[in-house]
């Protein structure tokens, strides 16, 4: 045989195929991690060991009044996404009849992710305020986590 | 949550084209064996002919890369591609290249210059048997390649799923620069000749990374020659589309 026809004639049929696959690629659609949420559990009040759920929570972001969470029931844990623009941000906690602000505070840190996810956004040194009115439904706020890096809880919320 | 389907997709996807194309490269070995055209030719070829080829002159090829220049200035990018090949020993090419390009990436989340140029040294090897008078090429050649570039980062906007406060468009004008990569590629190339000297062919090719300089908060993404980088592996593919003028000695 042959064997430079061979190689040729082994070119010309595999070269078309294997532009085909090699042209596929799944580098431009992002499968990587963004900029991670916030993430809240609800525990008792009076019990600080228990979960205990939200009946009926609502989340409102201020400025902009955008609602995250409109009236879910049986809330056991949410997932918020903090303001990327500046170094806090605010939301209106509320349950149907009693609305309680809560402001975080953080610093941030601007992490390259790839091509297809461009940066992310990392959250450190969080601290919270719950602004004080005649009647907050959440009684106590603990940190777990102050850098929220990853999806693991950060904060618990006591009611 | 639609994240995750997505991504699940893909992976699959890319399990079965794995499948897809190790069968591709088994039927294009068997086709290669058992080509009925194959065996027609090797049939005439018994026969030997008694003309005497020509002597055979030096030969240099100049070539310029038309298929990249139009397709970067469609995409509001600048970039040149010139090639020398020189026919240096029977069927035996050296090949030489010099490329600039300035490139616009421009995705929802970034969006960024790259400037620089590349060089290629490279063999290549004629597979083709011209009858007397024609010049034709099936050539199969490998390249190795080294670029010098800078990113200027006009922009970002940070990747949030999901925001409720929208990510604003951060305008920073940063540059990240003197980026180097070296590569290898292999190719297959098809030239033919249309009038006295004048050649049109294409090439398409595998390329490898064989190393990139680290970036601190940016990484490698476009390279000039070797075109994107993908995240996930240091395979490239390329192709060309060129015009090339012929002198003789």
């Amino acid at each position: 045989m042959n064997l430079k026809k061979v190689f040729r004639n082994f070119i010309i049929t595999s070269s078309l195929p294997l532009i085909i696959i090699t042209a596929c690629r799944k580098d431009d659609i992002c499968t990587d991690d963004g900029t991670p949420d916030l993430q809240i559990k609800f525990f008792n009040a009076t019990n600080h060991a228990t979960e205990k759920k939200v009946d009926t929570l609502f989340v409102v972001a201020i400025p902009g009044q955008d609602t995250l969470i409109a009236g879910q029931t049986k809330v056991s844990g949410i997932a918020i996404p903090l303001n990327v623009n500046t170094d806090l941000s605010k939301f209106i906690f509320a349950t149907p009849h009693n609305n309680d602000t809560l402001v975080f505070h953080y610093t941030r840190e601007t992490v390259f992710v790839s091509k297809a996810c461009g940066y992310k956004i990392l959250f450190h040194n969080l601290n919270v305020d719950l602004q004080p009115d005649s009647d907050n439904w959440i009684k106590q706020i603990d940190i777990i986590n102050h850098d929220i890096i990853s999806d693991t809880t950060h904060l618990k919320i006591y009611h | 949550m639609n994240k995750n389907y997505s991504y699940q997709f893909f992976k699959n996807l890319a399990a079965n084209l794995k499948k897809l194309s190790k069968i591709i490269l088994f039927l294009s070995i068997f086709m290669s064996f058992s080509n009925p055209i194959l065996a027609q030719q090797q049939a005439d070829s018994i026969v030997k002919d008694s003309i005497i080829k020509p002597k055979q002159t030096v030969k240099i090829r100049l070539g310029f890369d038309a298929g990249k220049y139009i397709w970067a200035k469609l995409n509001q990018s600048e970039s040149y591609d010139f090639y020398i090949d020189a026919n240096f020993y029977k069927s035996y090419f050296l090949v030489l290249s010099y490329g600039q390009e300035k490139h616009l990436t421009d995705n929802n989340l970034l969006n960024y210059h790259t400037t620089g140029n590349y060089y290629k040294i490279g063999m290549m090897y004629n597979l083709y048997d011209n009858w007397l008078t024609m010049d034709n090429d099936i050539d199969v050649g490998i390249n190795y390649g080294f670029a010098r570039f800078d990113y200027l980062l006009h922009s970002y906007r940070i990747n949030q799923p999901g925001a409720i406060f929208e990510p604003e468009l951060v305008v920073i004008k940063q540059a990240f620069n003197n980026n180097t990569a070296q590569w290898l590629e292999l190719y297959t190339q098809v030239q033919v000749e249309i009038v006295k000297h004048l050649y049109l062919g294409y090439n398409v090719g595998v390329k490898y990374l064989i190393n990139y300089s680290d970036i601190d908060n940016f990484t490698i993404t476009y390279i000039p020659g070797f075109f994107n980088r993908n995240t996930y592996s240091r395979f490239g593919f390329g192709m060309q589309y060129f015009v090339s003028y012929r002198l003789t000695f």
